[in-house]
């Protein structure tokens, strides 16, 4: 069983396995967080940050082709990849504070 | 010796010292007698003649602390001054992993505002950091009925947004840091809490849609190692019920470092 921490007015803090219906609560967050959705949500944050960050690249007015086949080709995530590429989308390498997604469909060119 | 010495004034029999009875004496200044001492009294106790209440001065008089005295209060002083104070109501802390930190029945009508201070870090990279409400039974509000704004600016000047209308929780930050001991991962800050339990109708903050308002500042170290400022405010969308507690729990797996810190701001 999964271990909470509780504080009450009654008992101070206290630590205490789950109950079978927190226990269940708990793993269907698992569930949910490592579905093909969950997965598939993450991404698409990541991909509305990168166009955020290269906004500017548009405002600008002369963007170079290879930067605008980038962008497109953030927007075509969806269609281009499928849930069995969503773990290697989602994928990270490096030690923190150098850390960064490892697909090189993040790289800016 | 008599039993009664009648004199206008008592003065050392030699030098400049007088000393008034022995140890163990007792001298007692009869009710209705007047005793007035001009200069200093130097005395290691005053207590109540009679009874449990002792009364200083009279209205219009005015006692002073010097500069550089210590006053220290162990008891319970009432009535000091109209300042406002916080009032340490629950902490919890630790470091072992556990799959969520509540607070239970921490709000009520005593106090109508809270601060929240808290630090986190999850057992491991990348994962979220959330917060629910709870209810007097200690369950969460998991309905669709939060409903938060989040500006975020990272430390390379890059801006998002964290909004939502209908969430199931406060999503509070994205994937943090977490998991290693070499960095201050996670997140950490404060929010204030407003309104969370009953409150009088016609106060302010006593809506009809709306229990429990928040806003909050924090710093969340990102999984790709990014600081980032957190400036959020939010409200959940329901009255029906009072809001008693709160509860953070990560989007998967464990939270590991955490240090959570109620208290109540009392008003005068």
């Amino acid at each position: 069983m999964t271990k909470r921490q509780i504080w009450s007015p009654e008992t101070g803090t206290i630590e205490r396995d789950m109950t079978v219906e927190e226990q269940a609560e708990f793993d269907a967050r698992q569930t949910a967080w490592n579905s093909d959705a969950e997965k598939l949500k993450r991404i698409k944050e990541i991909r509305l940050k990168k166009l955020k960050e290269t906004d500017w690249w548009v405002y600008r007015g002369n963007m170079t082709s290879e930067q605008s086949s980038w962008r497109q080709s953030l927007r075509d995530i969806p269609t281009t990849f499928s849930a069995s590429d969503y773990d290697a989308l989602l994928e990270m390498e490096g030690d923190i504070p150098n850390r960064k997604l490892k697909h090189s469909i993040w790289s800016k060119p | 010796m008599s039993s009664e010495i009648k004199a206008d004034k008592w003065s050392p029999a030699s030098g400049t010292a007088g000393t008034i009875g022995d140890s163990g004496d007792t001298f007692t200044v009869p009710t209705g007698v007047g005793l007035t001492v001009t200069d200093e009294v130097k005395t290691n106790k005053i207590s109540p003649a009679s009874g449990t209440a002792f009364t200083m001065g009279d209205s219009g008089d005015t006692f002073t602390v010097p500069s550089g005295v210590t006053f220290t209060n162990n008891g319970t002083a009432t009535g000091f001054g109209d300042t406002s104070e916080y009032v340490k109501i629950a902490n919890v802390n630790g470091t072992n992993s556990v799959g969520d930190v509540s607070i239970n029945d921490c709000f009520s009508t005593t106090y109508r505002t809270y601060l929240v201070t808290f630090q986190f870090e999850n057992d491991r990279n990348g994962n979220q950091v959330w917060l629910r409400w709870q209810k007097d039974d200690d369950t969460t509000y998991s309905g669709s009925n939060y409903r938060y704004a989040c500006h975020q600016t990272n430390d390379s000047g890059g801006t998002s947004t964290r909004v939502a209308t209908g969430d199931s929780k406060w999503l509070m930050c994205g994937g943090t840091a977490g998991g290693n001991t070499a960095v201050f991962g996670g997140i950490f800050g404060f929010m204030y809490v407003h309104n969370p339990y009953t409150i009088a109708t016609g106060e302010a903050g006593a809506g009809s849609i709306y229990r429990v308002g928040w806003n909050a500042q924090y710093n969340e170290y990102s999984d790709s190692g990014e600081v980032v400022n957190s400036v959020a405010t939010g409200m959940l969308e329901q009255n029906s019920t009072a809001v008693a507690g709160l509860r953070f729990l990560p989007s998967a797996n464990y939270v590991a470092k955490r240090n959570v810190t109620v208290w109540g701001l009392k008003e005068y």
